[in-house]
């Protein structure tokens, strides 16, 4: 009995001895990984400063957005940052592992007078190994989509799936006088009509496999459901149903589009394919049933009813017609959208006085509030890798477009001041 | 005696544990200024209580009265009244049906004339939400008008939602004269 | 005693009632602390587990540390005149070292030892591999006040050999940069309110420190050291519920010589990061003596509760 009592006692004692078997390393005491983005040196044809700036600034911003990293300093950079050598033999890693750079960007440029070329190179100052590389080639005026693939290919090389940083952002502006349709870059450069209907366009939606959006239009009248290809302008109208034709969304496999419709005399939601043709009516019941959006199985939609006396998000399936209600808190939640992961709903409650955002898993649990402060935040939607929000606020007195990451930090505004900017939709990586 | 101990020490537990248990902070969520262009927003980390009183809105060349018409659009038609609604409700009041009887007189009486009417809510919530909202306020106005008599040929009816409020701005007043429906006369 | 307990006496009332009483009293407070505690109604209660220490990285680990805190004080500074002579020679070969020296000191040279991993020298293409070996040999972690006395020495020498430089333009001003941003960096230090807890006027030791050395133990120096080189982002990851497990050999110089992973996380970057930290830590400024290993778990833990 002693000797085992002594063995239990030894046991138990011997992690504490001397030099401890054991650690435990419970966070990083760097959580963001040093990163250092020279600024790439021009190799050939003398490239305009002017590009070479502009990449290194879009570059920088999305890296910095995306969260993974801290930017060293540039005014540290040393000599290595100027040298033209980009071979990983040729680069000096000591000099970054002294400024305590883990990954390092460098490139060059090459300019015939119109076409810009850029090497872009992605090292790990530890191991001293490329991690990736790219060459872009295109006119001057697109080193800003040069800069955001990049950007794209970075995040991939450190997490194993590509940034969202090359897509585009839908969404509606009145700065016309009337709400329109436009498109921007991720960051909010060159926004650009697209529509010219001089009524009422809401609520864009992105089709997941060719560069076509679906959104409202009051353009003859009715809030009919109209389809635009962005780069011919092609459009056609493919619901024009009594009553509301609205908040159309895409299925993941672009081959079908939920929306509601009140037809029937009360707004519910059906499924129709993209001509417009009715497939299924999805929901039943006298209260108003409103804002699907799809889960990236394609086989259950959110989407907003007030059957019990205020507006609740529910959860549908598209085979069974079972719903399930998922909203519990507050008396107003509105705007549900499926990440594209599955994992987590977005949607805006009204909290108080004005409109927050939150995230909640598919079943209901697990709420988490994102935005707080003043201004009402609403309509989210998610980036293609579900890794961001883009959405509206009018903390600034108009309603603008934000985008932030999923765990509500990093907001930033991306829309330019003139108007109310509002209904954004993130484009997926085409 | 022992029921007094007993109580006492039931008291001394509970509060001794409420003491220990105490209060655990709310991470607030951090956020940071932006590098895009344009206005960068300050935003307060923790929860505060917004001025709405202070948010100066104005708005562009929308709604109100002689401004552009928006395609398929009727025109003013003073003879009928604009009803009003609760927030978040489609229901009528009973001042609404006052001036809902009121127009029935008038529509009754001229029966050539065709009417839409056009459902709008306040610029709070969710826009397709107030698309199907606004709607439901012309059709319990299209039922009533039903109920009196008025053949459902006469009217239809059509939703803007929160696009086109009356009056600007975000206070009570504001929102309670856009929660609406109105006439307008088929072109 | 059961009987005292259980005897009824169904005539006096006042008993049976106030025993009844008191049983549901006893229910109620235990039904309360439950509730409570189980934080359905109010937080549940955070248990730390362990106190967390601040171990200067600076002071080195010791085979025997004395009784007293890791972040106590040091008695008094350690005198090695090995420091001395080795400033002087790396003065001459490159200046850039004695740079670093400045830096140690700066105009008021703080009582305070700098982060010794991040901040080296910068490199000069003028002589790369004679100041490599240099380096090495001068522990940049060199004790205040010694340095102080040749801080006077240094800087007329760095003086001299900046004047020298001046003809290389573009050199010298990447160097004036350079110097700003380590002065910045060594204020910045000097400010940083995690100081050894002073305060408590405890000599650097361990809680359960026995030996006659000063200096935190080995394996709480190396957590320290090795979570210092852990990099990780959160937004790299989809789960925070990782964890891996390393097993790690030293030998008695104090080098890495064998290095496992145990146990992956299933997360291809989360192993990766964590082997790197590994990687980053695989030479321990004072040797141990004896061979030493250690498994090495990583985990969020520290994240998901601040979640």
């Amino acid at each position: 009995m002693r000797f085992f009592l002594l063995c239990l006692f030894t046991l138990i004692l011997f992690p504490l001895s001397g030099f401890g078997f054991q650690i435990e390393v419970r966070s990083p005491g760097q959580q963001a990984i040093p990163l250092a983005v020279t600024t790439f040196v021009p190799l050939e044809g003398n490239p305009p400063a002017e590009v070479i700036r502009e990449f290194h600034e879009v570059l920088s911003g999305d890296l910095d957005f995306s969260g993974l990293f801290r930017l060293v300093d540039p005014d540290a950079f040393l000599s290595d940052a100027g040298r033209v050598g980009l071979e990983s033999g040729q680069v000096d890693f000591d000099q970054w592992r002294i400024l305590g750079a883990q990954a390092l960007i460098k490139g060059g440029v090459f300019f015939n007078g119109s076409q810009v070329t850029v090497e872009a190179r992605l090292y790990d100052v530890l191991r001293r190994r490329l991690l990736t590389g790219q060459r872009y080639s295109g006119a001057a005026g697109d080193v800003r989509t040069m800069a955001h693939a990049f950007a794209d290919q970075v995040l991939k090389a450190m997490t194993g799936e590509l940034g969202p940083f090359k897509a585009k952002i839908a969404f509606i502006s009145d700065k016309t006088g009337r709400k329109e349709l436009y498109l921007m870059d991720v960051d909010g450069h060159a926004p650009a009509q697209l529509t010219d209907h001089r009524a009422i366009v809401l609520n864009p939606d992105f089709s997941p496999r060719s560069k076509e959006l679906i959104f409202t239009s009051y353009k003859t009248g009715n809030p009919d459901l109209y389809r635009k290809e962005i780069y011919t302008g092609r459009e056609a109208r493919i619901s024009s149903r009594k009553g509301l034709n609205i908040a159309g969304r895409y299925r993941g496999d672009g081959r079908a589009v939920a929306l509601a419709l009140s037809q029937d005399g009360n707004s519910e939601i059906y499924l129709i394919g993209t001509g417009g043709d009715i497939h299924k009516r999805l929901t039943r019941n006298w209260g108003i049933d409103v804002d699907p959006s799809w889960n990236p199985d394609g086989d259950k939609i959110a989407f907003v009813s007030d059957r019990l006396g205020n507006p609740h998000i529910f959860v549908l399936d598209i085979f069974s017609l079972e719903e399930r209600r998922i909203s519990f808190g507050g008396k107003y939640n509105a705007t549900p959208a499926w990440s594209p992961q599955g994992d987590r709903i977005a949607f805006s409650r009204l909290e108080g006085r004005t409109f927050d955002i939150y995230t909640v898993r598919p079943d209901g649990s697990d709420e988490r509030r994102l935005t707080f402060g003043a201004g009402n935040k609403e309509h989210p939607r998610w980036s293609p890798d579900g890794r961001f929000l883009v959405y509206s606020s009018d903390e600034s007195g108009k309603k603008a477009i934000y985008i932030m990451r999923a765990d509500g930090s990093g907001r930033q505004r991306i829309s330019s001041p003139g108007g109310n900017c509002l209904h954004p939709a993130w484009s997926p990586r085409w | 005696m022992k029921k007094r101990s007993a109580m006492r020490l039931f008291l001394v537990l509970a509060v001794s544990v409420l003491l220990c248990v105490g209060c655990a902070k709310k991470p607030a969520s951090t956020m940071e200024e932006g590098y895009g262009s344009g206005e960068a927003a300050a935003g307060s980390g923790e929860l505060g209580t917004p001025s709405y009183g202070a948010i100066d809105e104005s708005a562009i060349g929308e709604g109100g009265a002689g401004a552009d018409k928006i395609p398929g659009m009727g025109d003013d038609i003073s003879a009928l009244e604009r009803v009003y609604f609760e927030f978040d409700q489609y229901t009528l009041t009973a001042e609404a049906r006052d001036i809902l009887a009121r127009n029935a007189r008038f529509l009754q009486a001229n029966p050539g004339i065709k009417v839409i009417i056009e459902g709008h809510c306040d610029e709070r919530g969710s826009d397709e939400y107030n698309l199907a909202l606004g709607e439901r306020r012309s059709r319990a106005v299209q039922s009533y008008l039903t109920s009196l008599g008025i053949p459902p040929s006469q009217m239809s009816i059509i939703s803007y939602g929160e696009e086109l409020p009356l009056e600007p701005g975000s206070s009570e007043e504001a929102w309670a004269k856009n929660r609406r429906a109105e006439f307008k006369q088929a072109r | 005693m059961a009987q005292n307990k259980m005897v009824f006496h169904p005539a006096a009332g006042n008993a049976d009632s106030g025993f009844g009483r008191m049983v549901f009293a006893s229910l109620v407070a235990h039904a309360l602390v439950v509730v409570l505690f189980s934080g359905l109604w109010l937080p549940a209660a955070r248990t730390i587990d362990r106190p967390v220490y601040y171990v200067d990285l600076v002071n080195l680990p010791v085979e025997r540390p004395q009784a007293g805190r890791p972040d106590g004080a040091k008695a008094e500074p350690q005198k090695s005149e090995k420091a001395a002579p080795k400033e002087e020679k790396t003065v001459k070969p490159a200046p850039a070292p004695a740079a670093e020296k400045v830096q140690v000191a700066p105009p008021k040279p703080p009582p305070v030892k700098e982060k010794a991993p991040e901040v080296k020298v910068p490199v000069k293409e003028a002589a790369p591999e004679k100041k490599a070996p240099a380096e090495k040999k001068a522990p940049p972690k060199a004790k205040p006040k010694t340095v102080e006395k040749d801080y006077q020495s240094v800087l007329s020498a760095v003086e001299a050999l900046r004047a020298k430089k001046e003809q290389e333009q573009a050199k010298s001003s990447r160097k004036a940069q350079i110097e700003e941003l380590k002065n910045k960096l060594a204020a910045m230090t000097a400010q940083d309110s995690r100081q050894a807890g002073a305060g408590t006027g405890a000599p650097l030791g361990m809680a359960d420190g026995s030996g006659d050395q000063a200096g935190p133990s080995f394996d709480l120096w190396l957590y320290t050291y090795v979570r210092s080189n852990w990099s990780l982002s959160k937004y790299q990851l989809s789960r925070q519920d990782l964890e891996a497990e390393i097993h790690v050999v030293y030998d008695q110089n104090g080098n890495l010589i064998r290095k496992k992973l145990t146990r992956s996380s299933g997360d291809a970057v989360f192993d990766r990061s964590v082997e790197d930290a590994v990687l980053k830590s695989q030479k321990l400024p004072k040797a141990p003596g004896q061979r030493m290993e250690f498994e090495i778990i990583f985990n969020l833990k520290d994240l998901l509760e601040k979640n």
